[in-house]
């Protein structure tokens, strides 16, 4: 169990970009995403999604990367395409019969192109929304994400348990695995159970001492925090500092405008 | 003679609801990292459900109702940054995976106090998770007819029981003082009806918006409705088995209590 996508630090124009953009970015595309959407929607899509694959590209983010992402996905694809191939209801063209079965709206015998088309323009729709964090997530530090939280105003505390539980999470990666090897040694190996056996039987043995753990560690921290001045009412210093530089302004007008170009493309 | 010098009492930002922010950030680092264990998978396939959700249900037995909450969002953001491909409406689905179902275990652990919020809130969620998608936004946004009244029948499975669990006293009274019993079985059954209860609800604003991304046709509506029946009451199930040993764990360990966990 490691995460796929995880901060890798390069040096590119989409690394040094202010996370605001960034973040703005990410939420455009939720937006975008979220518009009512029409089989005839497929340009707007592809062109939001080509301009997220040229930020993956830019940011120099391996290939092998958006093959994981796809890989996750292709489950999510091929349920669209078959669910909307058969129910779409204003699916007129059959592609395949295989039978005659009319429920309310839909003839559930019967595999249509339009629908087909919808099922792919819906997966190209899921595409271009998974596509956007994953960039956020690979191409920005914990210090440049509380900085960016504390610029909008975030209270400082959550930001705080935000970016510590962030990196505690390789820490908890590792009590993981060293739980399971524990558990593989007394002949439990969860590996080898299938999925309803797993989730009755294999958690328990592994969650249970890793949440003891864990709080007893939640302890210490406690301690360090306290230790440390954490809370104190004095204004906290930065790791990091953001600038806005021109670079960051010029990707911000290039995301606004194409944001503003699909939103034109889809409803004019 | 000594004058007594007025203490200067500062809001402490070190807990939440009663809960040191150290446990709720790790409990909700440990939310986060499980979302990319699989727990459960969704019917008609497409994805899993990750190990996050229960452990974000459970979190405010663990860990009191308003530190649990806070525990269970950490944890969704935590699970977003870790696993973006699972997260594709982003902030949306921080609420929708981790959030909502602490949100609702929480109402229903304190239920003695909040009866008059949950039981409105849970009928306005009925309701809405009936009229939306296929009455708003509707035909307008392509979305077909679905047939009356099976679906609303089909939408009031997900939250007439609950809201009578939650308006009676077996919501009111009984549920919340099984969950600490001492004996193994009552807790067991008030800690599954209490999850039981809320995840009936949690499921109609979790699935929606996926509905109206991936436009269902009424007929996938309906089936989904009827598929996930039982799936909703499993995942309760398993949730109980989690978190029983957790508890009687947690009550064995001389960790210090926290107020309003239930251990």
């Amino acid at each position: 169990m490691q995460p796929v996508f995880r901060y890798t630090k390069l040096d590119t124009p989409i690394h040094r970009l202010h996370p605001l953009v960034k973040l703005a970015y990410v939420l455009l595309t939720l937006v975008l995403v979220m518009y009512p959407i029409r089989p005839t929607d497929m340009p707007v899509l592809l062109v939001w999604l080509g301009l997220s694959a040229l930020l993956w590209a830019v940011a120099r983010i391996e290939l092998r990367r958006f093959g994981t992402l796809m890989k996750i996905l292709v489950g999510t694809f091929i349920f669209l395409i078959l669910i909307q191939g058969f129910t779409y209801r204003f699916g007129k063209t059959p592609l395949i019969t295989l039978g005659h079965l009319r429920l309310w709206e839909a003839d559930l015998g019967v595999i249509t192109r339009e629908g087909v088309w919808f099922g792919v323009v819906l997966s190209v729709r899921v595409l271009a929304a998974t596509s956007s964090l994953p960039l956020f997530v690979m191409t920005t530090s914990s210090s440049e994400i509380m900085t960016a939280l504390a610029k909008l105003r975030v209270p400082r505390t959550a930001t705080f348990m935000i970016v510590s539980a962030l990196s505690f999470t390789t820490l908890i990666f590792e009590m993981w695995s060293s739980i399971l090897e524990a558990q593989k040694l007394r002949a439990f190996d969860i590996e080898r159970m299938n999925v309803f056996k797993r989730a009755l039987k294999a958690y328990v043995p592994i969650i249970t001492p890793l949440i003891l753990l864990l709080f007893r560690k939640a302890n210490d921290f406690q301690i360090a925090m306290e230790t440390k001045g954490f809370g104190a009412p004095v204004e906290p210093t930065e790791i990091e500092t953001l600038t806005s530089r021109p670079a960051d302004f010029l990707w911000l007008g290039l995301v606004v405008a194409v944001f503003v170009g699909c939103t034109v493309l889809k409803f004019a | 003679m000594e004058q007594k010098v007025p203490e200067k009492v500062r809001h402490s930002t070190n807990r939440i609801g009663g809960v040191s922010i150290a446990w709720v950030t790790l409990y909700g680092a440990l939310c986060g990292v499980t979302s990319l264990v699989p727990i459960f998978p969704y019917i008609g396939g497409g994805g899993y459900v990750p190990l996050t959700t229960p452990l974000s249900a459970i979190a405010p037995l663990l860990l009191g109702p308003v530190g649990g909450v806070a525990a269970a969002l950490v944890g969704g953001v935590i699970g977003m940054f870790i696993a973006p491909a699972a997260y594709p409406l982003q902030v949306v689905d921080i609420f929708l995976n981790a959030g909502l179902p602490a949100i609702f275990v929480a109402l229903m652990l304190k239920n003695a106090r909040w009866w008059k919020v949950t039981v409105p809130l849970f009928i306005v969620l009925g309701i809405l998770g009936w009229l939306v998608p296929f009455y708003v936004p509707g035909a307008a946004a392509g979305f077909g007819k679905v047939p009356e009244p099976l679906y609303f029948i089909m939408a009031a499975i997900y939250w007439l029981p609950s809201t009578i669990i939650a308006a009676t006293p077996l919501g009111t009274r009984l549920m919340p003082e099984w969950v600490v019993s001492s004996k193994r079985v009552r807790r067991y059954g008030g800690v599954f009806l209490t999850v039981l209860a809320a995840l009936f609800v949690w499921w109609l604003p979790w699935t929606r918006p996926y509905w109206y991304l991936f436009n269902f046709s009424a007929e996938l509506g309906v089936a989904t409705h009827l598929a996930y029946s039982w799936w909703v009451p499993t995942l309760s199930a398993i949730t109980a088995v989690i978190t029983i040993p957790i508890v009687e764990a947690l009550e064995r360990s001389g960790l210090p209590k926290i107020e309003g966990a239930i251990w």
